[in-house]
């Protein structure tokens, strides 16, 4: 089991230095860059003072010197600094993060929280009009963008009910009610396609497992209706809920950065979109980092999770 | 032969011209068309046929489980209880507590995330008001029961960690935790190999003879039929073809099919070169079945007066569902060797 756990970690940590790598060099294809855009616009600037600060950026060095320097950075837990005000990219992250974790939690939250008894409803009553009304609703909640459907619930909010989320960001601790109501709609929005997926995904699993011989087995014992779904065919469709929502995850990270642009949230998701604008390239990679970091920790826990639930893993793991 | 029907011997079981049909794509299909059986306490009938005969959706019926498939005629009759029409729930207290049942493949019918003690307790908790400890206790009790060595330690291991003869001694185990009066085994040996089927076989003896449990034995060998059987039901494309004591059966059988079956096992002593005896052609689809005699299309000895529906007939000390036997047909040899 700790054997499994270590070289699931070791894999994670792989994919993360391969992510960190290519976006150091992709940010670095982006036209434009850093000093122009701090200094160019200002009147009067002269060639010395773009060359003086393009040194004091490390820009004028060679990529793979500034990635060696980056590099050498980064196993110390050291980012860098933002070349837009100076400051340690990691504090600047820090402050950001619990507002997207935040945003993240809730929209997975909802999404479980109804994906979960809309996937059993569908199985059980299969082919049933409720099914089929799910099913519908399902696709659609997969296939509307989370940017779109947030605009949608604003307007539609605004033009029935005349109520519109409030324009400032409250944290949770200063004001939680006024923070939640702020972070509803935008978590509905990024929710909205883990619930579909997470249900579409059970019932097709559980619809599986409940035909299959061991199913078969309980009911022939006399047992109810509950432990055969919940207990028996619910464990074995686990497997594939979680793989489900250990990919939404991703895509919930993904869509952090443009909800938090419309609902004005100060999270990573806002800081990296400004980095970008800036090319404020230490800034750009310390969040790619932690979102990647999410990401591989969120979806090595999905595959200890299997472990967990299935025996077979476990010992395969233990004796590899 | 009939099974009388006063109430001071009633069966165990009798099903009565009992109809099943299934809802498919292309409509509904009949899998069971007026099938007949008893059994007594603590008898072993054995029901044969062939893939497809129905063999297992009676067994399925009997137990309330068929899925989307529904009885849609007939009786089935438990311990003098009409049970044809019973609810999810009356069935429940049945299914385990009386009438329990060993599937064909132990491979897959145990599940997998789960202890197999975990299973047994389980098992035995669902028609038992006891601690989990008590039922601990009688999990270990019932893997020793059936041959399991080691059986306090083996309570911990998981369906993947047992050899397929070892899972399924754990599915009898698991049949056999609530006392049952009828232990259905629908073809209990097929996944096993020839060794292990005759361990398995011989448990289930063994059990029946300490426990006085009725058997219902769902096989094609019949082979198996001669080593366990008290009396034999024959079926064919969901209708039974022929039933009588195992001895009369295997000895004289008196329907067509019965002696092609019989004729189609393989001996020790056939020679190498002599071609494997098979029934021509195919049973006809569930949803295109003819009329009358159902075995005709294949049958060497058909004749026009087969186009007329057969019904299954009371004969001299067994039923027969042909209008020939009583012709008097050359009697087979008798097929005890095949046991050993």
């Amino acid at each position: 089991m700790l054997l499994y756990a270590g070289r699931r970690l070791t894999y994670g940590l792989l994919v993360l230095a391969l992510v960190a790598t290519l976006v150091f060099l992709i940010i670095r294809l982006i036209p434009g860059d850093v000093v122009r855009l701090q200094l160019a616009d200002a009147p009067g600037v002269t060639q010395a003072q773009i060359d003086q600060r393009t040194t004091e950026l490390g820009l004028d060095e060679p990529v793979l010197i500034q990635f060696g320097h980056f590099v050498g950075g980064l196993v110390q837990g050291d980012l860098g600094t933002s070349f837009d005000d100076g400051r340690p990219v990691t504090t600047k992250i820090l402050e950001r993060l619990p507002a997207t974790l935040e945003l993240g939690l809730l929209a997975i939250l909802f999404g479980v929280l109804f994906g979960v008894p809309f996937g059993l409803i569908s199985a059980i009553r299969h082919h049933s009009l409720i099914d089929n009304v799910m099913r519908f609703l399902a696709v659609i909640g997969m296939s509307l963008p989370n940017f779109w459907l947030a605009l949608l619930l604003i307007t539609f909010l605004a033009l029935w009910f005349g109520w519109s989320p409030p324009l400032v960001y409250a944290s949770p601790t200063e004001n939680l009610s006024q923070n939640l109501i702020h972070m509803l709609l935008p978590a509905i929005a990024l929710g909205a396609a883990t619930m579909a997926s997470i249900a579409r995904m059970l019932r097709s699993s559980l619809l599986e497992v409940l035909g299959s011989n061991f199913i078969r087995t309980i009911r022939s014992r006399g047992a109810s209706e509950r432990v055969v779904v919940l207990k028996h065919a619910g464990r074995s469709s686990m497997i594939p809920v979680f793989t489900v929502l250990g990919l939404q995850v991703g895509s919930i990270l993904g869509g952090t950065v443009i909800l938090e642009r419309i609902f004005a949230i100060p999270g990573m998701g806002s800081l990296i979109f400004e980095a970008v604008g800036q090319r404020d390239y230490p800034v750009i990679l310390g969040c790619v980092i932690f979102y990647g970091a999410i990401f591989i920790f969120v979806n090595v826990v999905v595959d200890l999770l299997y472990a967990v639930i299935d025996p077979r893993i476990r010992y395969e793991g233990a004796s590899a | 032969m009939r099974a009388p029907t006063g109430s001071a011997n009633e069966p165990l079981l009798r099903i009565e011209d009992l109809h099943v049909e299934f809802r498919t794509g292309g409509g509904t299909v009949e899998a069971l068309n007026a099938v007949d059986l008893w059994i007594d306490a603590g008898e072993t009938v054995a029901i044969v046929g062939e893939s497809g005969s129905g063999k297992s959706v009676t067994a399925l019926a009997v137990l309330g489980l068929l899925g989307n498939g529904r009885v849609s005629g007939g009786r089935i009759t438990w311990n003098g209880k009409d049970i044809t029409g019973a609810s999810n729930s009356e069935m429940r207290s049945v299914r385990g507590k009386e009438i329990s049942v060993i599937f064909q493949d132990p491979m897959t019918s145990l599940d997998p995330l789960f202890t197999i003690g975990h299973q047994l307790v389980e098992a035995y908790r669902i028609h038992h008001d006891v601690t989990k400890r008590q039922a601990r206790q009688r999990a270990v009790e019932l893997l020793d029961l059936v041959g399991i060595p080691e059986p306090e330690a083996k309570v911990k291991a998981y369906p993947h960690q047992l050899s397929g003869g070892q899972r399924q001694r754990v599915m009898i185990a698991g049949a056999l935790a609530c006392d049952p009066r009828l232990l259905i085994a629908d073809e209990p040996t097929t996944a096993l190999d020839v060794t292990v089927e005759a361990q398995v076989l011989a448990l289930i003896r063994d059990l029946q003879d300490r426990t006085g449990v009725g058997l219902m034995l769902i096989t094609h060998d019949m082979g198996v039929v001669a080593e366990m059987a008290d009396r034999v039901v024959v079926f064919y494309a969901g209708q039974v073809v022929e039933a009588g004591t195992a001895d009369e059966i295997l000895d004289r059988p008196q329907h067509p099919y019965t002696r092609a079956l019989l004729d189609a096992i393989p001996r020790r002593d056939t020679p190498r070169d002599q071609e494997m005896p098979a029934i021509p052609g195919a049973v006809p689809a569930l949803n295109d079945m003819p009329s009358g005699c159902r075995f005709a299309t294949r049958c060497s000895e058909a004749g026009p007066e087969c186009g007329e529906p057969q019904p299954l007939r009371d004969l001299d000390r067994r039923q027969v569902r042909c209008w020939r036997p009583d012709e008097g047909h050359g009697v087979l040899e008798p097929m005890v060797e095949v046991a050993r």
